[in-house]
C-alpha cells in the first residue's frame, strides 16, 4: 500500500511539474517567421508596403517576415486566404482600402468584420491632377471650364469600381459639374495617360504623379483629403475637398490585418512591435522615399475609419452610380 | 553625360556585380528553358534575397534573368517543341522542324546569336535614344496599343498554324476565356459562375503552364519508352559561322526593331513583337514557303526580336515609371523597395545608376552569348533524357510553378484543365499557341480599345487616326495579303494547263 501511494505522489509530482514548466517555459510570440499575403502581384504599391514592412521585422517582431503574393479579384483572393488561415498570430495580411470598394461593388463571402485589424501604417490622400498642358491652372478654373463644357472634359480614374471613380461622382455631384468619366484599369496605364495628354484630367493617389508635378510635366489641383503626411514640397498650396466644402473624405489607407479570432495578446504584441517600427527613422526614410511619412493608426480606429468608409462609400454608390 | 556613363561602367564592371550578371544569366537561362518556371517568378523569389545588397548588384541580377529567360526559351522549342516561355512560341514553329531533320545544334547555334544581337542592337538605341523614344512612346494612344496587339493577335492565327480558319478559331477562344472574370472597365462579373476564384480570371501563367507544357506531355507521351531520341542526339552545339549570320541580316535587324519599338510600348511585349518579325521576315524572304518547315530566318526572326524586347521595355521603366510586361513591373517594385523612384527625375536623380543598368543589359547580353553556347550540352542532354524521365520532372515543375503564380491550388486545377483542353484541340489540328496569345492578347486589346472608344466618344476613327496605328494596319493588312496570295497562287498555277 505504501508503495502504490508513492507511486501516485511521484506521478502528481511530476505532472504539477509538468504544468507548471509549461507555464513558464511557454514561449512567447512569435517564436516561428510570419506570413504576410499580399493580395496584390508583386511589384504594386501594397506589394513595396509589405517589403518594406518586412525589411524591418526580425527588429521590431523578433522573427522574419515573409511576403507572399496571391493575387485575383482584385485583391479578394487574397484578403479571403487570409480570413480562412489559422488565427494564431502567424498569417497577416498587408490591406489597402480598395478592399473597401471591394466589399461595397461585389458580393463576397467576406466583410471587415472577418479580421482583426492590427493597424494602420500609411495614409495618403487621393488628388486631381491634370497635364500642364491643359489651360486651367487651377481648381477654380477647371471647375469653370467644366460649367462650360458639360460632358467633353475627360476625367479618367483608375479603376471603374474603386474609390477614385466614386471620388470622381461625388466631385462632379457636389459641384453640379459632368465630365467624360474614363475608366482605366489601374494607376500605371492612367499615369500613362496623363503623361501623354490623352486624357484632361486624373483622379489618382500615387505618389508617382508628385515627381511629375515637380517637372513640370502634370499640376495638381485638389486633394481629396489632408495633404499632411505627403512628401511634396508644395503641399501647403493644394487646396482640399473640406476647402471647397465637399462633404466627403477620401484617402487611400494601408494597414496590416489578422484573421478573426487572433488572441489578444498577439495583436497587441503585434500592434506594439509595428508602432515601434513606424518610429525607426531608417522606416521612416523608406517610405517617405516612396512618397509618405508613415504614422501609426491602432486597431480600434482604425476599424472606424474603414467602417465609417464603407458606409459612405455605400452611400455614394447607392446615390450616384446609375 | 559621358562622365556619367564612365562612372556607371566603373561600378558595373566589379567583381561583385560581374558575379551577379553571371549568376543572372545562368538562372535566367535555366528559368526559360523549363517549361513552367516564368521570368517574373523568379525575379519575385529574388528580391527578399536582395535586402542586404546595393541597389546596382540587385538590379544587375534581375536583369540578367529577365534577359537571359527569353533566350532560355528557345532551347526548349527546338528540341522538345514546348516552349519555355511565350516569348518563344513562335521560334518553335520553324525550330522544331529543325530538330527534326538534325539541324538542332544549327537553330541553337542561331538562335543564341540572334538573341545575342537583339539584345545588344536594344541596349546600344537604349544609351543612345532613351529620351527620344520615351517621348515617342509616351505618345502611343490606347487606340495605338489596341492595334498593335490585335496586328499581333491577326498575324499570330495567320502564321500559327497551317490552316488560318484554325488558327482564327483557336485565337477566338483565347479571347473568350480572357473575358473570364471582372471587366475592366465596368468591373462587373463576367462568365464566373458566381465562383470568388473566376472573378480574378484566367490568370495566363497557369493556363500557359498548361497549354504549353501539360498539353505537350499528354500529347507526346505515346513517345515515352520509344528509343525517339534522334531529334535531341543529332544535336552537337554548332556556332554559326559569322558570314553565313551576316548574310541573314534582314532576320535579325528586322528582329531587333520590331522588338526594339513594340517593347518600349507599354503592356505588349515579345508576344506581338516576334509574330510581326517573323511574318515580315517571311514576307520578304526569296523563298517563304520554307517557313514552317525548318527555315533559320524563322527562328532568327523572333529570337532576335524577343530580346531586343528587354530593352525596349527597360526605357518606359526607368524613365516614365511604367512597366512594360509582368517582369519590369516587379523590378519596378524592387527599385522603390530599394528607395529609388523610377520615372521622370530618375535619370535626373540617378544618372549613374540608370547607365548602370543598361550596361549590365548590355554585359548580360556578352555573358549570355558564352553561357549559352557553353550550355548547350547540358541542355541537349537534359532534354535528350528518355521522356520517361523527363517529363515528370516537368510536370513536377509546371506544378510547381503553376501554384506559385497565386499561391493557391485553383492556379493548378487551371493548369491541368487547360493541358487536357489543349490535348484535345491539337489532336483535331488546332494551334495551341494561339490560344495562348488570346489569352495574353486579349485584355490588352480589350481594355485599350474601349478606353478610346469612350476617350473619342465612340468614333471608331480613333483607330486610325495617328500614323503608327495607320502604319501597323498597314503593315498588318499587306502581310496578310500577301499570305491569302501564296495560299492561293498553287491553286492558279493549276487553272494553266487547262487554257
Amino acid at each position: 500500500m505504501l508503495k502504490s501511494k508513492r507511486v501516485v505522489f511521484v506521478l502528481a509530482i511530476l505532472l504539477l511539474v509538468g504544468v507548471v514548466s509549461m507555464g513558464i517555459a511557454a514561449p512567447k510570440y512569435p517564436t516561428k517567421p510570419i506570413t504576410m499575403i499580399v493580395p496584390f502581384p508583386a511589384g504594386g504599391g501594397v506589394d513595396v508596403f509589405a517589403r518594406l514592412l518586412a525589411a524591418d521585422a526580425q527588429t521590431y517582431l523578433g522573427q522574419p517576415i515573409a511576403v507572399i503574393n496571391v493575387e485575383g479579384s482584385g485583391g479578394a483572393t487574397g484578403a479571403y486566404q487570409c480570413v480562412r488561415a489559422k488565427a494564431d498570430g502567424y498569417t497577416l495580411m498587408a490591406i489597402d482600402s480598395s478592399l473597401t470598394t471591394l466589399l461595397v461593388f461585389q458580393s463576397l463571402p467576406f466583410d471587415y468584420d472577418s479580421f482583426e485589424p492590427i493597424g494602420m501604417v500609411v495614409q495618403c490622400p487621393t488628388w486631381i491632377v491634370t497635364p500642364a498642358d491643359r489651360p486651367w491652372k487651377t481648381i477654380e478654373e477647371l471647375i469653370a471650364a467644366a460649367k462650360e463644357q458639360p460632358g467633353k472634359i475627360s476625367m479618367g480614374v483608375a479603376g471603374s469600381s474603386g474609390s477614385q471613380f466614386l471620388m470622381s461622382l461625388a466631385f462632379e455631384h457636389a459641384l453640379d459639374l459632368d465630365f467624360n468619366i474614363i475608366p482605366y484599369s489601374g494607376g500605371a496605364p492612367l499615369i500613362t495617360a496623363l503623361v501623354g495628354g490623352h486624357v484632361d484630367t486624373g483622379v489618382i493617389h500615387s505618389p508617382m504623379c508628385l515627381d511629375y508635378v515637380e517637372e513640370g510635366t502634370m499640376r495638381i489641383l485638389v486633394a481629396g483629403d489632408s495633404m499632411e503626411p505627403v512628401m511634396y514640397k508644395g503641399k501647403d498650396t493644394v487646396p482640399t475637398f473640406a476647402d471647397l466644402g465637399i462633404p466627403y473624405r477620401f484617402s487611400v489607407y494601408r494597414g496590416i490585418f489578422a484573421p478573426k479570432g487572433t488572441p489578444k495578446e498577439v495583436v497587441e504584441a503585434l500592434g506594439a512591435g509595428f508602432e515601434k517600427m513606424t518610429k525607426d527613422p531608417k522606416f521612416i526614410k523608406a517610405n517617405q522615399d516612396t512618397g509618405v511619412t508613415p504614422t501609426w493608426v491602432g486597431p480600434e480606429e482604425f476599424r472606424k475609419i474603414l467602417d465609417s468608409d464603407l458606409e459612405t462609400y455605400q452611400k455614394i454608390k447607392k446615390e450616384l452610380v446609375k | 553625360m559621358l562622365g556619367n556613363f564612365v562612372a556607371a561602367f566603373m561600378q558595373v564592371v566589379t567583381p561583385l556585380n560581374l558575379l551577379m550578371v553571371a549568376m543572372g544569366v545562368s538562372l535566367g537561362l535555366l528559368v526559360g528553358a523549363l517549361p513552367g518556371l516564368s521570368s517574373p517568378m523568379a525575379i519575385a523569389v529574388l528580391i527578399p534575397l536582395t535586402y542586404g545588397m546595393d541597389a546596382l548588384p540587385a538590379l544587375i541580377a534581375m536583369v540578367g534573368i529577365y534577359l537571359a529567360t527569353k533566350t532560355g526559351g528557345a532551347f526548349s522549342a527546338i528540341l522538345i517543341r514546348t516552349p519555355g516561355t511565350p516569348a518563344a512560341a513562335c521560334t518553335a514553329i520553324d525550330g522544331y522542324p529543325l530538330a527534326e531533320q538534325g539541324r538542332g545544334g544549327e537553330a541553337l547555334g542561331y538562335a543564341i546569336m540572334s538573341s545575342t544581337v537583339g539584345g545588344f542592337f536594344a541596349c546600344l538605341v537604349g544609351m543612345v535614344a532613351t529620351p527620344l523614344i520615351s517621348k515617342i512612346a509616351i505618345k502611343a494612344t490606347n487606340a495605338d496599343i489596341a492595334v498593335v496587339a490585335a496586328v499581333g493577335l491577326i498575324l499570330v492565327s495567320a502564321l500559327g498554324s497551317k490552316s488560318m480558319i484554325k488558327g482564327l478559331i483557336a485565337v477566338m477562344l483565347g479571347l473568350l476565356v480572357s473575358t473570364i472574370g471582372m471587366d475592366p472597365i465596368s468591373g462587373m462579373a463576367r462568365l464566373t459562375f458566381g465562383s470568388m476564384h473566376l472573378l480574378g480570371g484566367i490568370s495566363f501563367v497557369p493556363a500557359m503552364i498548361g497549354l504549353f507544357a501539360f498539353t505537350v506531355i499528354f500529347s507526346d507521351m505515346d513517345m515515352i519508352g520509344q528509343k525517339n531520341n534522334e531529334v535531341i542526339t543529332k544535336v552537337k552545339p554548332q556556332m554559326p559561322k559569322v558570314r553565313e549570320f551576316l548574310s541573314r541580316w534582314r532576320a535579325w535587324v528586322i528582329g531587333s526593331l520590331y522588338g526594339i519599338f513594340i517593347g518600349t510600348v507599354p503592356g505588349v511585349g515579345a508576344e506581338s513583337s516576334t509574330w510581326m518579325a517573323y511574318s515580315t521576315v517571311k514576307r520578304q524572304s526569296k523563298h517563304p514557303e520554307n517557313f514552317g518547315k525548318g527555315e533559320l530566318d524563322g527562328v532568327i526572326a523572333p529570337e532576335a526580336s524577343n530580346n531586343a524586347v528587354t530593352g525596349g521595355a527597360l526605357i518606359p521603366m526607368l524613365t516614365l515609371g511604367i512597366p512594360g510586361d509582368a517582369s519590369t513591373a516587379i523590378m519596378l517594385g524592387a527599385l522603390m523597395v530599394h528607395g529609388l523612384r523610377p520615372g521622370p527625375l530618375f535619370f535626373k536623380n540617378s544618372p549613374t545608376l540608370f547607365y548602370g543598368i543598361l550596361i549590365a543589359l548590355l554585359l548580360a547580353n556578352v555573358f549570355q552569348l558564352f553561357i549559352a553556347l557553353g550550355s548547350i550540352g547540358f541542355f541537349v542532354k537534359f532534354f535528350r533524357q528518355d521522356r520517361s524521365w523527363l517529363f515528370p520532372i516537368i510536370m513536377v515543375l509546371a506544378t510547381i510553378g503553376a501554384y506559385a503564380t497565386t499561391n493557391s491550388m485553383f492556379s493548378v486545377y487551371v493548369a491541368l484543365v487547360f493541358g487536357v483542353i489543349g490535348f484535345i484541340l491539337e489532336r483535331f489540328g488546332f494551334p495551341v499557341a494561339c490560344i495562348v496569345m488570346g489569352l495574353i492578347l486579349g485584355p490588352v486589346i480589350e481594355e485599350n480599345m474601349r478606353l478610346a472608344l469612350i476617350l473619342s466618344h465612340g468614333k471608331w476613327s480613333a483607330f486610325v487616326s495617328s500614323w503608327f496605328s495607320r502604319v501597323c494596319l498597314l503593315i498588318a493588312i499587306c502581310l496578310i495579303i500577301s499570305e491569302i496570295v501564296t495560299a492561293f497562287r498553287p491553286l492558279f498555277k493549276k487553272e494553266q494547263p487547262c487554257k
